[in-house]
């Protein structure tokens, strides 16, 4: 084979491996939505280029296939035909076959392709019967007109093996009529041995001819000087093989079984058209729309990715460069450089992108899987996706493909339980299957839900010691996660007998080596009887386009600097001597950080990176002599999952827009970087890798809860549950105010000079945006604020849409208070009540009616207007919680029921005297906690059906999914107006609306 | 065919010329910590991030004086070699190394054919080697593939 021929047999296997992966995809769309004459046509066009590659290329087992597809899909296309499962079915296996031979060596030349071919032609065939019938009255010219030719040649020896032979390489046979004058002609054809063979001739005439080209492709090469080319279908063939030389009964045999076969119709050369009107303009709306499609193709070209990598590193060489240069010389006059940086910018954005795909395109082919695992199991699946257009490196996303298809298949096999089973409990009918994908605290997630049976801890505990995964000992010391973990050991499986699906013993503990081998981890979590997720974490440096620009920080220790990205980066704070001692405290040698309510660890990064001071590595190496803490140092607070720690550092140099690379594989032993980076002054920097640093630390998060630095102490209110957690403050000097500390964000010590005055108002500006200013005397009658001091505090809310910073002066101290307090004593708008501390009388201030009144064009629009009356039961221990809940739900038309646990609100719900509309539950609760109360609900026939909202400060992503598998409708963070304000609205609109129609709870089953 | 020599400590080395990409003058180095100390560190030099190695560390020699000057080598990666050196086996590594060496020596033109293998009882199987130079001294052909690849296996350091 040449070269040239092997550049186009290359060309062909990528656009062919294109066009069945987008066929399928259509196909599935065809199936779900229904025909829609574009998607139609695009199969047509990708099946039909196919055919007509692979008939020049010789691959006839793919021709063959192509060709009936094509047939298929012409019928669908013309609309004679409908697209039923069946057809699709077969149109699915044949893209089966193709993409099967498509990955073959001889591209599927040995293949056998009988199996699709036969489902193809059973489907073509049951019609071809009834068209038969349709048209059995009419006697088309043409044919009889082929017939009598081809009944005109000679049948001698030679040309009854050549016919053979040409039947066997299932070549198209075509009578072609030629002007018995022109030599060339004829010629042509008898050279013609590259696009087949002539097999007999009748006074030149007529020539029978067997080639490897479909006709349209035939009377291309043949060109404009034949009269008419025709079809002549194999049974035609085989019948004017057997036939008697002198009997024409063979002429009243039809075709059965080839495209135009029915019908051979002559086929003209361009200028020569003796095409049937009608067919003339079914072939010419064809071509409009090829010109369509070829359009939309010219703007897609095929790169070598070598190339593109190749591209991508220059490019990114171009950036360092131009970083490099503009530390060293000032542009700032000229023109040109700022022409040519934006254009490097550009470009570099551009080539990264050539290389980032969208994950909904590895997502969708997982529609495929599905759909078929669930039709062959008989188990109905909804198969939802998420955040498809999350966008990552090529490689990267390929390389999830395997670990994400053992994942689903396992879920549907293993998970899903079969429809009866599912009727028999209270559950939809219908299984989920949820892929997600998103990016989480410098991470990419991506995962599998399923709403199946989950894994029982008790059944995989057995297996585990029956196949020596753990010891005895180990059975009852290892937790219920833990023990979940096992099934990504090697050799495990639970399935009771191996299945073709999944489960031979090596699928989970595949998901978990391809994973790690990209650098990621994987993770499962389930409840018995809700379900399963299945998620696969992966640092975003290393699902990046290699060379594209990351956000990072740079930091200096012992005058060496070193990057963290930014995305994992939450908090810099600055640690001057004086805090050192106050907040920073050792615990068995280990240093941790008071860090508003949240105990930090803390590690110095010359630790972990284990550098020797200048110092000491100069004289013998021994113990460095120095401090832990300098004078002022930097303490970095890290986020890694939903944990925080902290690190030490001894300066920050600034903020890099950084192309990252990945570390060389010389160093990689040195695990706590992702990569590195060129800095301006040309010197490198590794970037550092926070999970590297949680390994190497071996730190062990305890609660995989969210430990959000400013809603931490939320956490402390399941355990005292009337503990309540406040930041007080001094507004002016004798008067004291409190906010929830949950409500708060960020407080930060603002100079006064920063405060800048627009008119009445007044302003901060901070990082992203500015931030509006509430002075309290504005809309309280308080003393105002002095307005000569250096430095004033500023509160920073959480959780609104519009924040707006609360001065104050800069005393002020975080406690936690009895949830005990008197309501208004005071009938101001904006304070929920008073409570004694320390002597003190402290105002509790409820925020957002004081915003509401400040900014009412941001916030009384979200109140007020649009609150759906409702009977709500609220669950709620904290005394505190209640009465916030009960302030910010409050409203005409709706009432209220306030109860402490989940037993209470059991027995609330189970009086049937009572109706509600939904129900605002809790999560941390004594008694019966808000878990236990879903469970109890969603399994109780009278109540499964009333909506849920969990109301909870565990805002961490596992308390929420599994809150949403137990049935919680929705999760909503506790402090969240908003929030929690639009659920109700729409939960209750939901229940009345179906009130109205049945006023049971029980009127669906949970969805 | 032609090698480069070069001089680590008292030492007189050598890698053929084709796999060398250019000799240049120190520049900073990034330590990266936690790894090798044969490893000095990264530095980047024409677009590429190359991995320095500290030869006297490699050879088993003493460590230089700081105010001592030395030379860079950069190597080609092993798919950037021309078809020639393949032929004739030369390899690299696969990822850009520099070679930090004490002094840069001429470039000799040896017979391929009085190369000697290296005497049993020298440790380092990179050595691929030796040759007698011009004066009656022997230099030590270095095989910067088996290098890399003895330091990438050294799990302890």
């Amino acid at each position: 084979m040449g070269e040239e021929d092997k550049e186009i047999l290359e060309e062909f296997i990528l656009e062919s491996k294109q066009n069945i992966v987008e066929v399928e995809h259509d196909l599935l769309a065809l199936e779900e939505n229904g025909a829609d004459s574009e998607t139609i046509n695009k199969m047509f066009r990708a099946i039909h280029s196919m055919k007509g590659s692979s008939g020049y290329l010789d691959l006839k087992n793919i021709l063959s296939l192509s060709h009936l597809g094509e047939t298929l899909l012409d019928q669908i296309r013309t609309g004679s035909r409908p697209a039923d499962p069946d057809t699709v079915d077969a149109l699915l296996s044949m893209v089966d076959a193709l993409s099967e031979m498509l990955n073959l060596a001889d591209l599927g030349e040995s293949y056998d392709i009988s199996e699709a071919v036969e489902k193809l032609n059973n489907i073509l065939n049951e019609d071809k019967e009834q068209e038969e019938k349709i048209k059995s009255g009419s006697n088309p010219q043409g044919d009889t007109a082929v017939n009598s030719a081809l009944y005109n040649l000679p049948k001698t020896a030679e040309v009854i093996t050549k016919v053979n032979d040409g039947i066997k390489s299932n070549l198209f046979f075509y009578l072609i009529n030629i002007d018995p004058a022109d030599q060339s002609i004829q010629k042509f054809f008898e050279d013609a041995d590259h696009i087949g063979v002539v097999l007999a001739s009748n006074d030149s005439e007529y020539l029978l001819f067997g080639s490897v080209l479909d006709v349209e492709l035939l009377s291309d090469a043949v060109g404009a000087d034949v009269k008419g080319i025709s079809v002549v279908a194999k049974e035609t063939i085989d019948a004017w093989l057997a036939a008697d030389a002198d009997s024409q009964s063979a002429l009243v045999r039809r075709p059965v079984n080839a495209e135009k076969s029915e019908n051979p119709e002559p086929v003209s050369a361009r200028k020569n058209p003796v095409k049937s009107p009608v067919k003339a303009g079914v072939v010419s709306d064809e071509d409009k729309k090829k010109k369509a499609g070829n359009k939309e193709e010219s703007q897609m070209i095929k790169i070598n990715a070598h190339l593109l990598d190749e591209l991508l590193r220059f490019t990114g060489n171009m950036v360092m460069s131009r970083n490099q240069l503009l530390t060293r010389y000032d542009f700032s006059d000229d023109p040109a450089f700022s022409t040519l940086s934006q254009a490097i910018t550009e470009v570099h954005k551009n080539v990264v992108q050539t290389r980032m795909l969208s994950v909904s395109t590895i997502f969708d082919r997982f529609k495929r899987v599905v759909r078929d695992l669930s039709k062959k199991l008989g188990k109905r699946i909804d198969f939802k996706q998420q955040g498809g257009d999350l966008e990552l490196d090529r490689t990267i996303l390929e390389a999830f493909v395997d670990p994400l298809n053992h994942m689903i298949r396992n879920s549907i096999d293993h998970g899903i339980e079969t429809t009866e089973e599912r009727a028999q409990t209270l559950k939809n009918p219908i299984a989920s299957i949820t892929l997600k994908a998103y990016q989480e605290s410098g991470e990419i997630i991506i995962s599998v839900e399923d709403d199946g049976r989950g894994i029982d801890p008790e059944k995989i505990r057995k297996i585990a010691l029956d196949r020596g995964l753990i010891t005895q000992a180990q059975v009852k010391s290892l937790s219920d996660q833990d023990i979940i973990m096992l099934i990504f050991e090697p050799g495990f499986s639970t399935a009771q007998k191996l299945s073709e699906i999944s489960g031979r013993g090596v699928g989970m503990d595949v998901v978990r080596t391809n994973i790690e081998k990209i650098g990621g981890v994987v993770d499962c979590s389930s409840d018995l009887g809700y379900g399963t997720k299945m998620q696969a974490r992966l640092p975003l440096t290393k699902a990046m386009v290699t060379s594209s620009l990351i956000s990072a920080l740079v930091v200096s220790v012992d005058g060496l600097p070193f990057c963290i990205p930014q995305s994992a980066v939450n908090e810099l704070i600055t640690v001057s001597q004086k805090d050192t001692l106050e907040k920073i405290k050792v615990l068995q040698g280990k240093k941790v950080f008071q860090h508003r309510e949240l105990i930090l660890p803390i590690l110095n990064l010359r630790d972990i990176l284990e550098l020797k001071t200048g110092a000491a590595a100069a004289s013998d190496g021994s113990e460095p002599a120095t401090a832990f803490f300098t004078d002022t140092q930097t303490l970095i607070v890290l986020q890694h999952r939903h944990n925080y720690f902290g690190i030490m550092v001894d300066k920050i140099i600034g903020i890099e827009e950084a192309v990252v690379r990945e570390m060389p594989k010389l160093v990689e032993s040195a695990n706590v970087f992702s990569g590195h980076t060129v800095l301006g002054d040309g010197r490198v920097v590794m970037l550092i890798d926070t999970n590297g640093i949680v390994e190497r630390m071996n730190m062990t998060f305890i609660s995989q809860g969210t430990v959000d630095p400013v809603s931490a102490p939320a956490l402390s209110v399941g355990k005292r549950a009337d503990m309540q957690s406040m930041i007080i403050f001094n507004y002016s000097n004798k008067e004291y105010f409190a906010v929830p500390l949950e409500l708060v964000s960020l407080v930060e010590k603002i100079s006064s000079t920063d405060i800048k005055k627009v008119g009445d108002r007044k302003y901060y500006p901070m990082k992203d945006n500015t931030i509006p200013l509430l002075y309290l005397d504005k809309h309280l009658p308080v003393t105002p604020i002095s307005q000569s001091l250096d430095s004033y505090n500023l509160i920073l809310p959480s959780r609104v849409k519009f924040p707006i910073g609360v001065i104050t002066n800069s005393d002020i101290t975080v406690c936690d208070v009895s949830g005990k307090f008197d309501e208004k004593i005071t009938h101001e708008k904006g304070i929920i009540g008073t409570f004694m501390h320390n002597g003190n009388l402290v105002m509790l201030l409820d925020l957002y009616s004081l915003f509401e009144s400040d900014d009412p064009d941001h916030f009384d629009r979200t109140d007020r207007a649009y609150r759906e009356s409702a009977q709500i039961l609220i669950v709620e221990d904290s005394l505190f919680y209640r009465r916030l809940n009960a302030t910010y739900l409050a409203a005409p038309g709706r009432e209220l029921t306030l109860v402490g646990d989940g037993v209470e609100a059991l027995a609330a719900l189970r009086d049937t005297s009572k109706h509600f509309d939904l129900v605002v539950s809790d999560i941390e609760m004594p008694n019966m906690d808000g878990f236990e109360l879903i469970k109890e609900i969603r399994g109780d026939p009278n109540l499964c059906g009333i909506p849920v909202i969990a109301l909870t400060a565990l805002q961490d992503d596992q308390s929420r999914d599994r809150g949403l598998r137990l049935g919680f409708n929705e999760y909503v963070v506790k402090v969240d107006k908003d929030g929690l304000n639009d659920s109700v609205n729409r939960f209750a609109k939901e229940a009345r609306s179906r009130n109205s129609s049945s006023g049971n709870y029980a009127v669906s089953p949970l969805s | 065919m032609q090698i480069a020599a070069f001089r680590v400590d008292d030492g007189l080395y050598g890698v053929p010329v084709l796999i060398v990409e250019e000799f240049f003058r120190p520049m900073p180095v990034t330590p990266v910590p936690l790894t090798n100390p044969k490893i000095e560190g990264l530095v980047h030099h024409r677009g590429k991030t190359a991995t320095v190695l500290n030869l006297r560390k490699c050879l088993g020699k003493p460590a230089r004086d700081q105010r001592q000057k030395t030379k860079m080598i950069l190597l080609e990666t092993a798919s950037d070699l021309i078809a020639d050196a393949v032929k004739i086996g030369v390899s690299s590594s696969d990822e850009p190394v520099v070679l930090r060496v004490d002094k840069t020596e001429a470039i000799l033109n040896v017979d391929v054919r009085q190369i000697s293998p290296r005497p049993a009882h020298i440790p380092y199987n990179f050595v691929e080697g030796i040759i007698r130079a011009k004066n009656a001294e022997y230099m030590m052909i270095l095989n910067i593939q088996r290098l890399v690849e003895a330091i990438m296996n050294e799990k302890e350091f």
